[in-house]
């Protein structure tokens, strides 16, 4: 299948922590932030004198909650939690459409945020969020 | 009476100022706190380890303003800019329910007069020492 | 039966104060936080490094006030106010649904009266130490020169595992789903995650007579005549705990991190928060033999050819619960508050709820020794 063209529609973007697609997902979002350093001084006159930093990023995403999801919210909290009593291991996160010849973004990173909410008579759901360890790296698919 | 049976009806649940009905009031809660003490350390591996802390209250309710209220928005002013502490009470005052009494301090009292509308005013205080749960006599 | 299929009704989720179901809520919700570290530094260029830190968790819900319920407003009024530390679980009916489980603090609770209209409480839930997600309430038991059963979901008749038979004296299941049954005169075994055989750990033969898994991860194994030991967050080797040399038997771990281990003809010992020595309680030189500890906070322990015994929520005495002098083996208690004990070469008996008589569940007349549930 070629590149997808026009406008994404939201639904094909997927979250994958490895090879698995993150279930029943409502919602998923990219975030890279450079923190830019503001370095004006005396010498600067009127404008702002902006020099480059460090590059983050997050992924995160919501989802349907569910008990017999394949890769859902227990493997989510495995993830959060780290087994046993070893501390949380970094994971390598994808988000990508699967489509030849569409970007994907991946990178290894912690799970740092992971809630579900039960309301009265209505879907359960999850939402979570990943912070990047080192680069995130761009490449089609 | 008996002890109300179902979901209550906030309208049955009122504020007392020492022993004295918080009167035209539309809505009154009730917060308890307890400031747990965050005490992670080296020992605690890689889950937060909590202890407890101290247990705070607060009540505080909402009401329509007027001059003539039994008890309303002057008597609070005299109690804010004593300031006077006082015993406050909430409770439906029907035998058999629950209701919750302590010493309080009440922390702020503001009034709002909108244009061509109900003017109001809301209070909160804040507890001093125990909060006392007991079954209304 | 089996597990919540499709995405789940809200409504069927509840929290649990012990195995009290806090009536009336209208809404839950549990968020994990893992407190990564920035580590960035000029080794990094230009992308920021993270390294692992501490994780947090917080359970919050909000519901109708009433006054006539069973586990409301009014209750956790107490449990705040009481600086009460307990354990929390959400979870919906489902036993083959998992749960998510751990020891906290109430730190909020708000109760909110407006005019004609119904009043609410919401509440907020602080965790200390770890949140456990329980896959099952699987119970099991072990047979002195038998095998080991398993009894699924807590429901049903025991199955036998087809183990290798064996003297079998004790069983305790970890928070991570691992189980451990030990061979008095011989090792420790652990079946991984609750499936498969169980495996020797090349423990060493030594008179291994009761096992507890704590809520921090850690796991005790006792010896009749000799020390307690401790295997550091379920790896590695047991370690011996320099605790004077007794008949001990069994162990369990409560709810708040303190550790019970029984000695018979003797006393009940008591290990507080997991640290120091273990302390005797005085309760009188009886044949102690079996205990559990209920997720409620009680803590039970059983006399062989004696009554079984309960102290109310940690603290106290142990105090007679009039259930006739049998030859009481292990307990264990269950996530949902059942109490298990076994009667040497009759059955396996169960205490509904916490509350009430034990009752013979029909399992046949085997050399029962020990049971595992949750908070062995």
């Amino acid at each position: 299948m070629a590149q997808t063209t026009d406008i994404i529609d939201g639904r094909i973007m997927g979250i994958y922590n490895g090879a698995n697609l993150i279930a029943t997902i409502t919602g998923c979002s990219l975030k890279i932030s450079h923190a830019a350093r503001d370095s004006a001084n005396k010498d600067s006159g009127k404008w702002g004198h902006t020099l480059s930093g460090r590059v983050g990023w997050t992924m995160s995403g919501n989802g349907k909650f569910r008990f017999d999801a394949t890769h859902g919210f227990a493997e989510l909290f495995d993830l959060i939690c780290g087994a046993g009593a070893a501390l949380p291991t970094p994971a390598t996160f994808l988000i990508s459409t699967q489509n030849a010849g569409d970007i994907d973004y991946s990178g290894s990173g912690y799970l740092t945020d992971l809630q579900a909410d039960y309301p009265d008579s209505a879907d359960s759901t999850y939402s979570f969020t990943i912070k990047g360890d080192g680069a995130l790296t761009k490449a089609t698919h | 009476m008996a002890q109300h049976t179902d979901i209550i009806d906030g309208r049955l649940m009122g504020i007392y100022v020492a022993g004295s009905l918080v009167a035209v009031a539309t809505g009154c809660s009730l917060k308890i706190t307890h400031a747990v003490r965050e005490s992670s350390n080296k020992d605690s591996g890689k889950w937060q380890k909590m202890l407890p802390g101290r247990v705070g209250w607060s009540m505080s309710g909402n009401a329509k303003f007027e001059f003539n209220a039994a008890y309303g928005f002057a008597d609070l002013y005299a109690l804010i800019t004593g300031p006077t502490g006082a015993t406050v009470l909430i409770s439906t005052k029907t035998t058999g329910d629950i209701e919750y009494t302590g010493n309080c301090f009440l922390e702020s009292l503001d009034a709002d007069f909108p244009d061509s509308a109900d003017s109001t005013y809301s209070f909160s205080m804040k507890g001093d020492g125990v909060l006392t749960k007991q079954t209304t006599a | 039966m089996s597990g919540t299929t499709d995405i789940l009704d809200g409504r069927l989720m509840g929290i649990y104060n012990g195995a009290n179901l806090i009536a009336t809520i209208t809404d839950c919700n549990l968020k994990i936080q893992h407190n990564v570290r920035e580590s960035s530094s000029k080794d990094s260029g230009k992308t920021s490094h993270i390294l692992p830190g501490r994780i947090g968790w917080v359970i919050s819900g909000g519901g109708k006030f009433r006054f006539d319920v069973g586990h409301g407003a009014n209750e956790l009024f107490d449990a705040i106010t009481g600086q009460t530390e307990a354990n929390f679980i959400i979870a919906t009916s489902n036993a083959l649904d998992f749960s998510l489980s751990g020891s906290g603090f109430l730190t909020d609770l708000e109760e909110l009266f407006p005019d004609s209209q119904d009043s609410t409480f919401i509440f907020t839930i602080r965790g200390d130490g770890q949140l456990n997600k329980l896959t099952h309430q699987n119970i099991y038991a072990c047979v002195q020169n038998g095998d080991i059963y398993l009894q699924l979901n807590g429901t049903g008749s025991f199955g036998a595992l087809s183990q290798v038979s064996r003297y079998w004296q004790c069983m305790t299941i970890a928070h991570n789903g691992n189980v451990y049954a030990a061979e008095t005169g011989g090792d420790i075994y652990m079946q991984t995650g609750g499936s498969g055989d169980f495996v020797a750990l090349g423990q060493g033969n030594k008179n291994w007579a009761g096992l507890a898994a704590a809520p921090n991860g850690n796991i005790y194994a006792a010896v009749n005549g000799g020390d307690i030991y401790m295997q550091t967050g379920g790896a590695g080797n047991f370690v011996a705990l320099g605790q004077i040399n007794r008949p001990y038997y069994n162990l369990c771990a409560a709810p708040n991190g303190n550790i019970y281990v029984t000695s018979s003809g003797d006393d009940i010992y008591m290990q507080t928060g997991g640290t120091g020595n273990f302390i005797a309680l005085s309760q009188g030189a009886k044949q102690w033999f079996g205990m559990a500890a209920a997720p409620n906070g009680n803590i039970y322990a059983s006399v062989s050819g004696g009554d079984i015994y309960m102290q109310t929520g940690g603290s106290g005495n142990f105090v007679s619960l009039s259930q006739g002098n049998k030859a009481w083996g292990g307990m264990c208690a269950s996530i949902t508050g059942n109490i298990y004990t076994c009667w040497y070469g009759h059955d396996i008996y169960m205490q509904t709820g916490g509350s009430g008589n034990f009752v013979a569940l029909s399992q046949g007349s085997k050399a029962w020794m020990a049971l595992a549930g949750i908070n062995n």
